[in-house]
């Protein structure tokens, strides 16, 4: 008779084996009663243990593994950001050489929680500011209204709704504008194929104080000027060469 | 992309409870499972692009668990937390409590396991994925899981007639 080893006897009571093999083995179960013993004792032991965490599964799902599904919203991109800040400093402490490149890792969550906010409150609007501000085309977050034409027209450093901070020419020869909403949202779009991508954005934590003049760039979170640092080929625009570019469209 | 998003995001959701199950498989105490499901479901959010409509999205998401695990949540549960606390033999005789002494046992023996070993028990037997789909999900050959599976069971199978025969 045809024996057969532990791993086809485990398999056959996880259901894994192919016809021709589940056969032979029950065939040998008929006539052997150790080995019909082995099987069940593996069956037995695959219910024991499904059996002992299948409870979890029908506990209440505690709210906060299930908020951030359905509801993504700025407050939750803070929490990230706090979330990350604190691990960032604590694998600081830790150790080097990890496997994850924590800045790469913010601008994503920044970037891709724009993404979800705007998932999910509809066409393209984010919440808060009153006009719409970015949109996804084609899976590109692209700014629009209000933050589209003060990027168009706006000069850095001028007050309005939208603030620009720092313009410049980017290495892959496209310009990109670093910017702040009126609802402290901050990031940096660049100009490609005709409209203004948005790159990255930030919510920031500090409600600006209406009427005050501040200068922007200052204002700029991390995130953001990192992001400049990382595109930008040579110095930032001057006044002229920012007249010269909105006269232009922003085209080179 | 904005529609998808939303309705992945749905399927995440109705696979929470499963999530918590896992998670317990890999990190013994309550807190610590909901802190591993909240950080891969906060992951899986931000990476759902790299999601693949049509494949699997619970071994999708389990492989982001798996990955939190070894990334970070392990390093910050110390080892003599992974134990659970000895159950005391009240009730005995009574069916439920013998039923929750047995369960009690039996998660007490997967959290003696070895890593290794509780992702495969895990995967295998408590969200019963095929020996195929798990062994995606752990980058290891068809083979590997087999072997690891029975050495697993064999494992769980002494700890178990262990305690038995000690109380």
């Amino acid at each position: 008779m045809k024996s057969f080893s532990d791993e086809i006897l485990m398999a056959y009571a996880d259901g894994e084996l192919d016809e021709v093999t589940r056969r032979a083995v029950e065939e040998a179960m008929h006539k052997d009663a150790a080995l019909a013993r082995r099987v069940a004792q593996h069956k037995a032991m695959r219910n024991d243990v499904f059996a002992a965490f299948a409870p979890v599964a029908e506990e209440a799902v505690p709210p906060r593994l299930a908020q951030p599904l359905r509801q993504a919203t700025v407050v939750s991109l803070d929490s990230v950001r706090a979330r990350r800040e604190a691990e960032q400093q604590a694998a600081r402490k830790a150790s080097r050489g990890r496997r994850w490149s924590w800045p790469e890792w913010g601008a994503l969550a920044a970037m891709l929680m724009v993404g979800v906010m705007a998932g999910h409150y509809g066409v393209g609007m984010l919440p808060g500011d009153r006009g719409e501000t970015v949109a996804s085309r084609d899976g590109v977050l692209v700014a629009q209204g209000r933050l589209a034409t003060a990027l168009d027209q706006q000069l850095a450093g001028s007050g309005g709704p939208v603030r620009i901070g720092t313009s410049f020419l980017a290495q892959d020869n496209s310009y990109c504008r670093s910017f702040i909403t009126a609802q402290d949202m901050s990031g940096l779009a660049c100009k490609q194929g005709g409209a203004w991508r948005v790159q990255l954005a930030v919510q920031s934590q500090g409600k600006s104080q209406q009427g005050e003049y501040r200068q922007a760039a200052a204002d700029m979170p991390t995130q953001v000027l990192d992001a400049i640092d990382q595109r930008i080929a040579g110095q930032p625009l001057d006044a002229k060469a920012e007249q010269e570019a909105v006269q232009r469209k922003w085209q080179r | 992309m904005m529609d998808n998003d939303s309705a992945l995001h749905e399927e995440i959701a109705t696979l929470l409870p499963r999530l918590r199950r896992f998670a317990r498989t890999l990190a013994w105490h309550r807190e610590d499972a909901d802190d591993l499901v909240q950080l891969s479901v906060e992951r899986a959010i931000l990476h759902s692009s790299s999601y693949q409509p049509g494949t699997r999205l619970d071994s999708w998401l389990f492989r982001i668990i798996k990955n939190a695990w070894i990334d970070e949540v392990r390093s910050r549960t110390r080892r003599s937390e992974l134990f659970a606390p000895e159950e005391e033999g009240e009730h005995v005789g009574d069916d439920f409590a013998e039923a929750h002494q047995q369960r009690m046992a039996v998660q007490k023996a997967v959290s003696l396991l070895s890593e290794e070993h509780r992702l495969v028990v895990g995967l295998v037997l408590v969200e019963g994925l095929p020996y195929k789909e798990a062994a995606e999900v752990l980058d290891i050959p068809v083979g590997t899981l087999t072997s690891r599976l029975a050495r697993a069971r064999t494992a769980l199978q002494e700890m178990l007639s262990e305690q038995a025969r000690i109380t």
